[in-house]
């Protein structure tokens, strides 16, 4: 590591390195550095994950084993209450920082170019770096408070770049959503943290999770139902999070944000952050199994109902947004059955291959000048070579096609769900493979759409995208004066070809692309007894995959937790399974959006209904609007009225009172000095009379 | 030095508590913002007596050093009461105090 | 409720609202034998109760100098408020002053009625007297109408001697032995007693100062460095604050020094 620092001191330099580059780009960014603002925070980030890595590589190398402590310096102390700054690693950790740190590099990377003459370019790399550090706390956290920092911390720079384009009332409108559906979660979160406290008598981690106490079995039958809480508030912090259903609603809303942002924060990493959540704290859901249940159950909805709305829309980063949340549903999917190992390694391969697609996306985004509508384009292929080769190679990923990471990960969810002990388990297995099917139809759908076929440009290709901090009046004599000629609102008319962009952008897509393509044999190769890499890697990880023994709740009764216990069907049976839906499903979708374009919309006519509900999103926007919005809009309007005639009138009656009372005694108030001195007299005399005669 | 009886002390008590009054009276009645002031320092006068009345009463000197503060205060506030008075007789020509009256509700 | 005292107080409203400044028709004449009456009466109620009360005093009485001093006082009040003319008033305010000061004295407050006499008869009356001649209305009259017509005579008095009445009921009524019970014991009479040695002074021995004695300076600048140091520091800073506060009152909106006093109208 570092010269002259211990690995732990270089490990809590990781999430330095951003905040630094962030307060250099604050500083200076808008006089000094201008255009050169994406240095400190390359720089930063990347120095940050070659610690990353080298620190994977001493747990590879066992040069640290275990759970490591770092106290950095006690934050909060106020009696027995006792907050302090500390670190906690273990390979979980580890590998949560080298995939947060890697990705962010190579976004970075790319966003010097995507970003490149955007008004307030610093702004963006100030932001994106302060993300980067507040994620890496997040990720160190050794306790619960300071892991709350964190977790405001990426909610408050995903508000910030989600509201990027400020001037945009939808972005505003997007970051206002994402802002207030997370504070939801961030609610539940707290008040679980206030009561862990309340039952450990600590936020530390290790304490909490190695305690005595969760072995003994008065104080776990005493303290069942607060446990329960605990574990289904910190579920609801989780979901609103990582955009699970119900609270999945601002992540598609948060496309609005610049292509990187829903790139690194809206796929890769912070919506992650649940499931680091839950893995983390796995030990204390063990002993609260409905609520481990219930993750899975709603996991798995929510990978199901996002991935059929991800079929019938028709913008690319709509389609990634769904399809996160979909695959976010696996991870809670593989979490709710106590798998933590298939969660993680399914967010570790995600973070690659849906960097991957949005990379893509937003080159195509770049190229087209803004446009991401797939009904509009076609065959571009022609065009960008390279960005269609790496986004084949997403769409192979995420699809889970024989070969790709995708297939791994998402095989070893659902071989784990289908052999949990778990009763439900190979119903949310088979619901998983169908849904599997849908998400190789839909990825493959943009595919074929957008990149196979003839070659079709919409009006705006080769333009730059328009700008959203053109002023409205600006905007208005540049269209007058590119009227006659292009017709088009483009603040600059000077085009470009449509490609694959500067070599800054194409190469992070290469990069990811092998990252996409390769992840996924970590999980299948290099691992202890013959497994994979990654569930050797995560094995020491305390609870990851549930208690290995049979908890005990109450005496004579034993809740067997157990990742794998009953062997339903063979492994490989699943694996071939998933590799003939998939194929399937990109077969269907080679013919209806490549081969035969006609029937597919032949067919969404014969299903109109369906696809309408689809296209709408379940109406579950609609659904908070009439069931959460309107009620509480009304409300508001019954307490305005009452604020108004009850409320104020009180006042007024309050202000009424002195007035008039003033107004009967002004006369007395002459002006002349003697009758306030006889007044004052009169006073005294009646005081003294009355002390004289009433009170002897 | 002999004991002073209490019935000795009222005396002085009373004709301080005379003086008082007759400082209020000319402080009420008088028109004149000259003699509105003089009838405050009558007023002080009477306190005094009370004051070192007091003093002789219970033998010790607080009573005089009272005085002592009471002189203090009655010059600062005829050095800036008369200024005053110089400065509204220059305004208005007159000394009547019933011209001033913009305290009125 | 003592009637004799009553009846006292209100022949003194009575003779103070006779002689208060009325214009025309004055009625000071009637008004200064109603307050002959007053001062008699009051005169022999208070030889009355010092006679009933002066149990234990060794024969001090009412004493003479006291009478004739709070005549003088009470005199010269009177004349203060009630006479037209505003220098006449400063004039009787010296009477008053050195009657007061001749109180002192016999309150064994010797210093005080020097500094008494030295400030107000030097100091403070000299300002008023000057200010009284600078700010005389113009013209040949000899006295202003606000002088020689008070607003709301009997409104001031009744209520003034309300006051004074009801302050003197509460002084002097009760019965003579309630009364002498009331002197004070316990610790309050441990401490007069403990005042009465320091104060009453040692007898002075062979080779030694005599110690100071009630009413000199000595006691009074102790009393005053000790236990008022602080107090008498911000007295002095009040008194500075004061004196410059004069100096701006006056001098405000001031083209030049000259115009003090020749009741031209200050710009403003």
């Amino acid at each position: 590591m570092l010269p002259g620092l211990s690995i732990m001191q270089s490990v809590a330099l990781i999430p330095l390195f951003p905040l630094l580059a962030a307060l250099i780009i604050t500083l200076s960014g808008a006089r000094v550095l201008k255009s050169r603002s994406w240095m400190p925070a390359v720089i930063g980030v990347a120095i940050s994950a070659v610690l990353a890595l080298s620190l994977l590589v001493m747990f590879q190398r066992r040069h640290i084993v275990g759970v490591q402590h770092l106290t950095i310096y006690h934050w909060i102390s106020s009696g027995g209450f006792s907050i302090p700054i500390g670190i906690y690693v273990d390979p979980l950790t580890s590998l949560f920082l080298v995939f947060v740190t890697f990705v962010s590099t190579l976004i970075f990377i790319y966003s010097c170019g995507y970003m490149q003459g955007d008004y307030g370019y610093f702004r963006f790399f100030a932001y994106l770096s302060l993300f980067v550090f507040f994620m890496c706390t997040l990720v160190l956290a050794d306790n619960f408070v300071l892991l709350y920092l964190g977790w405001e911390g990426v909610g408050l720079a995903s508000y910030l770049l989600v509201g990027y384009y400020y001037t945009k009332p939808s972005a505003r409108e997007a970051a206002k959503k994402a802002f207030i559906v997370n504070r939801i979660g961030d609610t539940c979160l707290a008040i679980a943290i206030f009561i862990i406290y309340l039952v450990f008598h600590t936020e530390t981690f290790s304490r909490i999770f190695q305690s005595s106490d969760l072995k003994n079995v008065g104080f776990l039958a005493a303290h069942h139902g607060t446990l329960i809480w605990i574990a289904l508030l910190l579920m609801f912090g989780a979901f609103a999070k990582s955009a699970q259903f119900p609270l999945h609603v601002w992540l598609p809303d948060a496309m609005e944000g610049p292509t990187p942002v829903s790139a690194l924060i809206h796929a890769a990493t912070m919506v992650t952050a649940g499931v680091y959540l839950i893995a983390r704290c796995m030990p204390l859901f063990t002993l609260a199994m409905p609520v481990l249940h219930l993750v899975g159950v709603v996991g798995c909805f929510t990978a199901f109902m996002a991935a059929t709305i991800a079929m019938c829309q028709y913008d690319m980063k709509r389609i990634w947004a769904y399809s996160t949340v979909s695959q976010l549903g696996y991870m809670f999917m593989a979490l709710g059955v106590a798998s933590g190992t298939a969660a993680v390694f399914h967010v570790f391969t995600h973070a690659f291959f849906k960097a991957l697609l949005f990379l893509s996306t937003g080159s195509v985004m770049h190229a087209m000048g803004g446009e991401l509508d797939i009904r509009k384009m076609s065959g571009i292929r022609k065009v960008m070579p390279i960005t269609a080769g790496c986004l084949l190679i997403g769409a192979l990923a995420l699809s889970g096609f024989p070969g790709f990471s995708g297939f791994f990960s998402k095989d070893e969810i659902l071989t784990a769900a289908m052999n949990a002990s778990w009763n439900w388990g190979p119903l949310l297995s088979v619901v998983g493979f169908i849904t599997a099917l849908i998400t190789a139809y839909y990825t493959f759908r943009v595919f074929f759409r957008v990149f196979m076929g003839d070659l079709v440009l919409p009006a705006t290709a080769g333009k730059h995208e328009p700008s959203a901090f053109v002023l409205p009046e600006q905007a208005r004599l540049e269209s007058s004066a590119a009227h006659g000629s292009h017709g088009n609102t483009g603040h600059e008319t000077d085009g470009h070809k449509p490609s694959d962009g500067s070599a800054a952008m194409w190469m992070p897509l290469i990069i990811l692309a092998c990252g996409a393509a390769l992840a996924g044999y970590l999980g299948v190769f290099g691992g202890a007894n013959g497994g994979g890499w990654i569930q050797s890697f995560l094995s020491p990880v305390h609870l990851l995959n549930g208690a290995a023994h049979p908890v005990v709740i109450t005496p004579g009764t034993h809740i067997p937790v157990q990742t794998v216990s009953t062997v339903r069907v063979a492994p490989a049976m699943l694996m071939g399974a998933g590799a003939v839906l998939v194929l399937l499903g990109v077969l269907v979708a080679a013919y209806f959006h490549w081969a035969n374009r006609r029937a597919a919309d032949a067919v969404g006519a014969a299903l109109a209904p369906v696809v309408k509900f689809l296209e709408n999103k379940w109406y579950i926007d609609e659904l908070y609007n009439y069931g959460i919005v309107q009620p509480l809009w009304l409300f508001g309007q019954a307490l305005s009225i009452f604020d108004r005639f009850v409320v104020d009138g009180v006042v007024f009656m309050i202000g009424f009172f002195p007035q008039f009372t003033g107004y009967v005694l002004k006369p007395t108030q002459s002006g002349r000095l003697r009758y306030y001195g006889i007044g004052m007299i009169a006073g005294v005399a009646v005081v003294i009379l009355g002390v004289l005669y009433l009170l002897r | 030095m002999a004991v002073m009886s209490q019935a000795i002390l009222y005396e002085y008590l009373s004709l301080g508590a005379v003086l008082f009054v007759l400082g209020l009276i000319g402080f009420v009645a008088r028109r004149n913002m000259i003699l509105i002031f003089l009838s405050t320092e009558i007023m002080f006068q009477g306190v005094a007596i009370n004051l070192i009345a007091f003093g002789r009463y219970w033998m010790n000197m607080d009573g005089q050093s009272f005085v002592i503060f009471l002189l203090t205060i009655a010059a600062a506030e005829a050095s800036l009461a008369l200024g005053l008075v110089i400065l509204l007789f220059r305004r208005r020509e007159t000394l009547n105090v019933d011209v001033w009256s913009e305290m009125q509700g | 409720m003592d009637y004799a005292l009553a009846v006292a107080t209100a022949l003194g409203a009575l003779s103070i609202y006779l002689l208060l400044p009325r214009g025309r028709g004055s009625l000071v004449k009637t008004g200064a034998l109603v307050g002959v009456l007053t001062l008699g009466s009051a005169m022999l109620y208070l030889l009355r109760w010092v006679g009933l009360h002066e149990v234990e005093s060794q024969g001090a009485g009412l004493n003479v100098f006291f009478c004739l001093f709070a005549l003088i006082a009470v005199i010269s009040a009177t004349a203060v408020i009630c006479h037209p003319r505003p220098l006449y008033c400063a004039l009787y305010f010296v009477l008053l002053t050195l009657a007061v000061a001749g109180l002192f004295i016999l309150l064994f407050a010797q210093f005080m009625a020097i500094v008494l006499i030295i400030i107000y008869a030097g100091a403070i009356l000299v300002t008023y007297v000057f200010v009284i001649m600078l700010a005389s209305p113009g013209g040949n009259v000899a006295v202003a109408d606000y002088d020689r017509v008070t607003t709301d005579p009997l409104l001031a008095v009744l209520v003034s001697f309300v006051l004074l009445g009801t302050v003197l009921q509460l002084m002097f009524i009760g019965k003579p032995r309630a009364f002498m019970a009331a002197r004070p014991s316990g610790p309050v009479a441990v401490g007069m007693t403990m005042g009465h040695k320091i104060l009453a002074g040692k007898p002075a021995q062979a080779g030694q100062k005599p110690a100071p004695k009630m009413g000199g300076m000595e006691l009074l600048g102790v009393n005053l460095y000790s236990q008022y140091a602080l107090p008498l520091e911000l007295a002095g800073i009040l008194l500075t604050i004061s004196l410059v506060g004069a100096v701006m009152i006056a001098r405000k909106n001031e083209p030049a020094a000259g115009v003090l006093g020749t009741g031209q109208m200050p710009t403003e």
